[in-house]
């Protein structure tokens, strides 16, 4: 297989896209989601879900490996047949949109809520679907060279962040390590699963990734590095409030406010925390993104910015429409959806390990 | 149509072809026979005409083509066997000779017409470096570059473009260092232009464009040899086209016009600052309005309390609202901007005082618009000037940008930056990304990035230009010596 020039992703832009957009959807409602659940021990549960996707990942890599210049919908029709892949890629678009509904709303939730207290209208959440529509139009290359340019946003304004609360943070709060059960900590990581499950992006971008040397090398440290934020999100979130925690419900705009530079200069936090927004908007489009490059696949679409276009209607349908029952649509995608994601984020990707029909090893072992 | 050895029938053709008041003609008799001179008045130097072509053909013993070739005392010399061929040389400012009884012609380049002599470009004044600029003759463009690069790897095509102009294209480009394909694409491109006249060089610019709807340009631009010369050696293509001292490089990065001609003649460090100070400085000028409404009207939290007071105190009494008074302010801006490059140097200066100093005063005194909005726009518009090429592009944008910011706040704002940054990023122009080396992110070409490292770094050519010919310098490095 041809690797055009300019539409493919290398695993140096995997790697930055990783850090660009993982940490940038996780920081907004997921902590007040988690605190619930594991209190302080949510950074483990955290922690386990950074661990849980990093065994898709190593699925996504393996398969790469495996089925070199494949893309994942080949693969699949290999070994599936044609009408499996549709139904694979059916579930994963089901998926996408889903993930995405949850997503999008708690952006629309935390702009309405912090940014816009005065004017609250759906009028200024308004943009967002016509940068998403924009965005899950355009090819693949364009994600690539946005993490090129996004992953330095994203880090700087997490260590801006992280510097300011630093002083305030006790992280003695969550000690005793464990305290609160593993089945509190394992409850919290299944709520937390429509946040996480980002690796499996990677699947649908194998089949542009040329072969390169010591690409596993590259690529776990960058999605370790980029888990780690999360994380140390979870350990400064409870760490400045403590027992208060599960009252806070934007973590982003509550652990910098004490700092005394703050109260000094100002909230310059908001230069971060707008930075992170930059960066999440795009991150938050993502699974419509892919939900739209399912569609494509199994429509054959050849113009994508129709498609792009009706997933973005239909999302803006789901949110316009539910607008009132946010909180019961988010607590069912938090109860009962997990196990979907977590089917689709992480059991799916490690049975595709199984797929081994028409790989690189075994047409080579063939011509033998 | 071959040229009849007949005079009397080639005179009256050529008045046919040639029938205007400009094109001059004069007759002598040599051994018997007619000879006949035609030029252009105006275009040719008279005296060479008599002294480097009359005088030498009246010594003639036979008169033959042969005969006035040799004898002609001009460097540039051609011999026509058609009609056409006069014509087209004639309007070129050539002077052709014909004879009776001679099935032929010979034109002698005895080119001489007004230009404007060698100076500084008024865009791109250097406090250190060359401060030669190009003019509007081709032939004096062309030798600036050729003094510059002494190689035969230095390679210039001309094309004839223009219905009625004519008007002389060259390309320009250093063979073996241009990306195979990239020179024929463009030629191939320049050859399908068809229209009227070209009368400058931007008038080609949008013909061999990619995306001719784009907002951004796709061409870049300079008026200096030694910069297009640095730009050809990179792997790039230059374009300069008769009559225009503007020269046109492709492919086109969005980097290079926050890189300046003295950047690579001062240290590092000063050129690391004064490129970071300019992409600040349009980061200012696009956001600042924008963020100043947005402010006002949705999210007067993120503004310190202190600034928020003097901003309360200034706006009480403004009649209009934040973002019609920065639209007005920038209305002004704009009208003021646009009459002082046009109106006449001295009145342009009367202009600058009445629109700075007693409009804008008087506005912020009448309590029309307030002293902040007036700050804003005069900040945004001298940091917009810190790129001055990229200064049309970026004032619709800054409008653009000012217009969702006073409609949806900064939340839009923020995802129409991401939305430019989403557009910049799937642009392309002959194969090469806008936003390179950033976007995708060439790490060995960042060294003349926004932060330059030493010219001694720069080994290697920018991969961006896919140049076939890596290697730019060689770096010898002595032995360290070990004190042993």
């Amino acid at each position: 297989m041809e690797y055009k020039a300019n539409d493919h992703f290398r695993i140096r832009n995997v790697c930055l896209f990783l850090i660009a957009f993982l940490p940038a959807t996780k920081i907004f409602l997921l902590p007040s989601v988690m605190v619930q659940a594991a209190r302080s021990d949510m950074w483990i549960s955290a922690a386990l879900n950074v661990l849980l996707d990093s065994l898709t990942l190593v699925a996504a890599l393996v398969l790469w490996k495996r089925y070199e210049g494949r893309d994942y919908y080949d693969i699949l029709s290999m070994n599936l047949g044609k009408t499996g892949a549709n139904i694979v890629y059916a579930l994963y678009f089901l998926c996408f949109v889903l993930k995405s509904y949850t997503l999008i709303s708690e952006q629309k939730l935390y702009v309405e809520r912090t940014l816009y207290e005065n004017t609250t209208t759906f009028f200024t959440f308004l943009p967002f679907f016509f940068f998403c529509g924009y965005l899950a139009s355009k090819k693949l290359f364009v994600l690539g060279r946005l993490a090129d340019i996004m992953f330095l946003i994203t880090v700087a304004s997490l260590v801006i962040l992280y510097a300011l609360s630093f002083a305030n943070t006790d992280f003695g709060a969550v000690l005793p390590v464990g305290v609160n059960g593993i089945g509190k900590i394992l409850s919290s990581s299944l709520r937390a699963l429509n946040w996480f499950g980002d690796s499996v992006y990677l699947f649908f971008l194998i089949g542009r990734i040329p072969p390169e040397k010591k690409a596993f090398i590259k690529l776990l440290p960058s999605y370790f590095f980029a888990g780690l934020f999360p994380v140390i999100c979870m350990l400064m979130f409870y760490g400045t409030f403590s027992s208060l925690a599960m009252r806070q419900e934007f973590a982003l705009t509550e652990i910098a406010k004490y700092s005394v530079a703050i109260n000094n200069i100002g909230r310059f936090d908001y230069i971060a925390i707008f930075g992170l927004l930059f960066t999440g908007g795009a991150a938050m489009c993502l699974p419509l993104y892919f939900a739209t490059e399912c569609l494509v696949k199994i429509f054959g679409f050849k113009k994508k910015v129709f498609v792009a276009l009706g997933v973005t209607v239909l999302i803006f349908a789901m949110i316009l429409l539910l607008k009132e029952h946010y909180a019961a649509a988010i607590g069912i995608s938090i109860r009962y959806l997990a196990y979907f994601f977590l089917l689709m984020s992480n059991v799916m990707p490690l049975l595709s390990l199984f797929l081994k029909k028409g790989a690189k090893d075994e047409k080579q072992k063939d011509r033998n | 149509m071959k040229i009849a050895k007949e005079l009397a029938k080639s005179k009256k053709k050529l008045k046919n072809l040639l029938g205007s008041d400009d094109v001059k003609t004069l007759s002598f008799e040599v051994s018997g026979k007619e000879i006949f001179l035609v030029f252009l008045d105006g275009l040719t130097d008279k005296q060479a005409i008599g002294r480097q072509i009359m005088l030498p053909l009246k010594t003639l013993a036979e008169v033959t083509l042969d005969s006035m070739e040799n004898c002609i005392l001009e460097p540039e010399l051609k011999k026509l066997s058609s009609y056409a061929e006069i014509e087209e040389a004639v309007l070129a400012g050539d002077t052709v000779v014909l004879a009776d009884g001679v099935a032929g012609a010979v034109s002698a380049s005895a080119k001489m017409f007004e230009k404007r002599s060698v100076a500084e470009p008024p865009t791109a004044t250097v406090l250190q470096g060359p401060r030669e600029g190009f003019v509007e003759t081709l032939q004096t463009n062309v030798g600036m570059m050729r003094r510059r690069l002494k190689t035969q790897d230095l390679k210039f095509e001309q094309y004839t473009v223009g219905k009625y102009s004519g008007t002389t294209v060259c390309v320009c480009y250093v063979a073996g260092v241009v990306r195979p394909g990239l020179k024929e694409k463009i030629v191939k491109k320049i050859r399908e232009i068809d229209m009227d006249a070209v009368l400058d060089s931007s008038y080609i610019a949008h013909f061999l464009a990619e995306h001719n709807t784009s907002l951004f340009k796709q061409f870049g631009t300079t008026e200096k040899p030694d910069i297009l010369a640095a730009k050809i050696l990179e792997g790039r293509v230059g374009i300069l086209v008769d009559g225009s001292p503007i020269a046109l490089t492709a492919p086109y990065i969005l980097l290079e016009d926050f890189q300046s001609a003295e950047d690579y003649y001062v240290s590092r460090y000063r050129a690391s600052l004064g490129r970071v100070i300019r992409l600040i400085a349009t980061m200012i000028s696009l956001l600042a309005p924008a963020i100043f409404v947005a402010a006002q009207l949705f999210h007067l939290q993120i503004i310190p309390l202190t600034f928020l007071l003097t901003i309360v105190n200034s706006i009480k009494g403004i009649p209009l609202s934040p973002s019609f008074e920065m639209f007005f302010t920038l209305l002004i801006f704009e009208v003021l901007n646009e009459a002082s490059v046009r109106m006449p140097k001295y009145v342009g200066m009367v202009v600058s005082i009445v629109g700075g100093l007693v409009l804008g005063e008087t506005a912020v005194n009448a309590g029309i618009i307030s002293a902040p909005a007036l700050m804003i726009i005069a900040l945004s518009g001298i940091c917009l000037y810190t790129t001055p090429e990229l200064e049309r592009q970026f004032s619709v944008i800054r409008v653009i940008l000012l217009f969702v910011a006073g409609a949806f706040g900064a939340y839009a704002l923020l995802l129409a930056i991401a939305a430019f940054f989403i557009y910049l990023c799937s642009f392309e122009n002959y194969d090469t990304p806008l936003l390179a080396p950033y976007a995708p992110m060439a790490p060995k070409d960042l060294k003349d990035g926004f932060i330059k490292k030493d010219q001694g770094d720069e080994v290697l050519r920018p991969v961006t230009f896919q140049s076939p010919n890596k290697v730019r310098m060689r770096v010898r490095k002595e032995k360290k010596d070990n004190g042993v």
